[in-house]
């Protein structure tokens, strides 16, 4: 009965490695990456998919080998073996999905959580007030004064901090280039980082967009406004267009 | 007339019905002008209350139960045949029934809406339904197809064969069976007549305060989803009792067959966390009613709160839709491989270690919500953690499979793509577990792609196999085999096709709950609503088949797939006591290669 493990032990690493080359190499579903918060996900987001690929080769390819294998034609006239139990693949089962959860809690888990928050606790350079409201946003320099609703213009490499507030329902500020997204609560002020790493615009690259993402009645989907990162100078001068606060 | 006698119930349950809406409609409009407060929604809220009352009472309790408390005789009416559906039966054979097809029933509706709302997105501008109706239907299917996913298998499969399966004659408390079913038509009642009230627009998770300030639909909903709590409490209840007190003698909880252990973890889930979210719904319709300020930031209320609430239910709710799932898919996989389940106490330690779990993850829904932070690290954790127990299904299912004689009908072909699916399903789990990533997906197709692998193609695939499995003994014929593969088949790959570009499409930045989304995204949506719709032509064989074979099918014989377990020592379909003679058991529920093993489980006697 040895026999029975040789080709799909085979085939399972054989999928294995066709599966990770054409990840490594093919795989590009993230939108454009524009941030340093970018970095951080897609690289756990790769990572996890490496990792996921064995876990499912290994079992894809042992259930198609025993369907094709252990099939009877027709109704079986007979039972398989009275096996109910086998200790050692039972620990080794369960002691290896404990490896396999503690790798990924730990990196990139906790590793993740960390480097976003240090970008986080970083002083930030530039200071925003997002303000959501159905279906709009208004997006408040704070330090300079001055205010904007039909778009969020960034300096490039700067620290930006986002402060994300709601006059009415809950909204969500997202920004798919910079894969950031902190929930807009009435009554309470929450927080996020984006660094931006370079140069873009909604016109060349739909993903730079401010979206709203948690439902927020009929305007939400059309709760979106184009996002520009311009270099320094730009940036100081679009502020001196635009309208002030109060 | 006498040919409609079997009506009714039914009829008495609607006049029952529109007495109570009536009085509601009074008592609602005495305390408006009473009290000064707007109108509408208060008289919604009497005129459902009494009317749920009315046709409850209507439909058969007051015959068959209050009357008893008053010292007069109940009345039961049980007519013949088919005509025993339409009424308040209380043979837990019928109720499982009416459950089965009702639900399979709201399943298609729910799958329409979905099929409206792939009309509309096949356009990334507007197309067919507009923001408003969009959101209406994109909720319905929602919500809809979440009371299917809770109730279809332990409200229906498990009523019929948990009596059988453990050797009762019937569950502990037939009459509040009898009720936790008849409570849901006023459910879907509401929920089809919300578009008449404005609709509602936030989803099955009604977040406030969105739901506290839109349409009066909203209320609808909220009370619907209030009574299906109700049910989905009652029969919790029930299946724990009944599992506890009614087993037959000998079937000791190390004899239980496994689907049995999976409805009691479910059960355990359903009677312990419902009325957390039913305390929930109930605050933001007092928030809605009566003026209070539970979710209003402006006066002290604190949305996040709800979210808070909502999820402690509601993340234990997908183990009880899918803990079933796994209980049917262990019990098919040891019959139809012809060998014992791999594992047996492991997967019960698993079953009881998800459920204690279920109840410690909920905030994993809650990354980018805005709670503190301090509790990502550890909520990320307890999410992971789960997957351990998870991972025991699957090795129980490969290590009965390995070696077994398979035997590749129907039923067992869902078995091995159900596994597929909810490989795919559990591992694209981790990627929402993670916080870094999920700051990312969170409330993208990435995240609708997640569920409905789990929720259908791990949970509703397993209700149709179910379904195929369990039809001989139910209706006693046998339902045809070259239909039920190509059901398998077509609705196998459609599905797989669709829910995999939507992960592609997910992570590319489609924003879930849009009726309008970037022009980039476009192609994708287009195939998603092609496979959406092949998806849905996939059911139409299994229609035919269940009521051509139902109605001629050939006679199946008491057990036609020589299973062990005890529901196959009766007849197919089982006497109204389900066995003629108490049956005995001395042994576990899977002895497959046991030398001079017994057909079944039950010692003849």
């Amino acid at each position: 009965m040895k026999n029975n493990w040789t080709l799909p032990l085979f085939s399972w690493v054989l999928s294995t490695v066709i599966l990770e080359i054409l990840a490594i190499t093919n795989l590009h579903t993230l939108p454009s990456s524009g941030s340093k918060q970018a970095v951080v996900i897609d690289e756990a987001f790769f990572l996890l998919i490496y990792i996921c690929i064995p876990i499912f080769t290994l079992i894809t390819v042992f259930l198609i080998y025993s369907v094709f294998k252990f099939r009877s034609k027709g109704r079986p006239d007979e039972d398989g073996p009275h096996v109910t139990n086998s200790r050692n693949l039972s620990y080794v089962w369960v002691i290896g999905s404990f490896i396999l959860v503690a790798f990924v809690f730990v990196h990139p888990g906790v590793t993740g959580v960390l480097e976003l928050r240090a970008e986080e606790k970083r002083v930030p350079d530039v200071v925003i007030q997002a303000e959501a409201q159905k279906w709009s946003w208004k997006i408040m320099y704070l330090e300079e004064g001055v205010y904007s609703r039909n778009e969020v213009v960034l300096p490039a490499y700067y620290n930006t901090k986002f402060y994300v507030t709601s006059k009415d329902v809950l909204h969500a500020f997202w920004i798919p280039a910079f894969r950031v997204k902190i929930d807009a609560v009435p009554g309470m002020t929450t927080h996020v980082n984006a660094t931006p790493t370079k140069l873009g615009n909604f016109d060349e690259d739909v993903n730079y967009r401010l979206q709203c993402a948690e439902l927020c009645g009929i305007g939400h989907a059309q709760m979106s406004i184009p996002v520009r990162v311009l270099s320094e100078n730009d940036y100081k001068t679009w502020l001196t267009n635009q309208k002030p606060l109060r | 007339m006498t040919q409609l006698k079997f009506l009714w119930p039914i009829t008495r349950g609607l006049i029952g019905a529109i007495i109570g809406l009536l009085v509601g409609l009074v008592v609602g409009l005495s305390v408006s002008s009473l009290t000064g407060n707007p109108a509408t929604e208060i008289n919604i809220s009497f005129s459902y209350i009494f009317a749920l009352l009315g046709w409850l009472l209507g439909v058969g309790v007051w015959n068959s139960w209050v009357r008893e408390w008053i010292g007069i005789k109940p009345s039961y009416f049980e007519a013949k045949n088919w005509q025993r559906y339409f009424g308040f039966s209380m043979d837990h054979k019928v109720i499982g029934v009416q459950y089965l097809v009702t639900f399979v029933i709201l399943f298609l509706l729910g799958g329409f809406f979905a099929l409206l709302m792939r009309i509309e997105l096949a356009d990334s501008g507007e197309g067919l339904l507009g923001p408003n109706y969009y959101n209406t239907i994109m909720s319905l299917h929602g919500i809809i197809m979440v009371a299917v996913a809770v109730a279809a298998i332990i409200g229906g499969l498990s009523n019929y064969v948990l009596p059988l399966m453990i050797g009762a004659e019937d569950v502990a408390f037939p009459r509040i069976n009898a009720l936790s079913f008849w409570i849901i038509p006023p459910v879907a009642i509401l929920l089809i007549l919300t578009p008449l009230f404005g609709g509602f627009d936030s989803g099955w998770t009604a977040y406030p305060p969105l739901s506290v300030t839109n349409a009066d639909g909203q209320l609808l909903f909220l009370f619907a989803f209030l009574t299906f709590g109700l049910s989905s409490i009652l029969g919790g209840l029930n299946f724990l009792t009944t599992t506890i007190c009614l087993r037959a003698p000998g079937m000791t909880w190390g004899r239980l067959p496994i689907f049995i252990w999976s409805i009691v973890a479910a059960s355990i889930i359903s009677v312990t966390a419902t009325q957390v979210v039913a305390f929930g719904l109930l605050m933001v319709i007092l928030d809605r009613v009566a003026g209070m300020v539970f979710f209003d930031a402006g006066l002290g209320g604190k949305p996040l709160l709800y979210e808070h609430v909502f999820w402690f239910y509601s993340h234990p709710a997908v183990y009880i839709m899918i803990l079933p799932a796994f209980g049917a898919l262990l019990e098919m996989v040891s019959h139809f491989s012809r060998k014992p389940l791999f594992g047996y106490k492991l997967v019960v330690a698993s079953f009881l270690s998800i459920t204690a779990l279920s109840f410690l993850v909920w905030a994993h829904h809650l990354f980018t919500s805005g709670m503190e932070e301090f509790l990502h690290i550890p909520f990320m954790a307890l999410t992971e953690l789960i997957s351990i127990p998870t991972g025991i299904v699957f090795l129980s299912a490969l290590g009965t499979i390995w070696r077994g004689k398979l035997w590749l009908v129907t039923p067992m072909l869902f078995v091995v793509g159900t596994v597929f699916n909810f490989l795919i399903g559990g591992l694209t789990g981790i990627f929402l577990a993670d916080v870094a990533t999920d700051i990312h997906l969170q409330d993208t197709y990435f995240v609708v792609a997640h569920f409905h692998y789990t929720m259908m193609g791990g949970e509703i695939f397993m209700l149709f196999g179910a379904i195929y499995y369990w039809f001989p003994k139910m209706t006693g014929r046998l339902y045809n085999e070259t239909l039920g593969r190509l059901h398998f088949t077509t609705m196998f790959l459609t599905y797989n096709a669709l829910f995999i570009t939507m992960f592609i499409v997910g992570t590319d930045g489609m924003n879930r709950r849009v009726w309008t989304y970037p022009e980039n995204l476009e192609n994708g949506n287009i195939l998603i609503g092609i496979f959406a719709l092949l998806l849905g032509l996939s059911f139409i064989p299994f229609v035919y088949n269940m009521v051509v074979s139902w109605a001629k099918g050939a006679v199946s014989g008491n057990n036609p797939w020589g299973a062990t377990t005890l529901e196959w020592a009766t007849d197919s379909p089982p006497p109204e006591e389900n066995f003629t003679h108490q049956p005995k058991v001395d042994e576990g529920p899977y002895t497959y290669g046991q030398p001079g093993r017994k057909e079944t489980q039950a010692t003849s006697i």
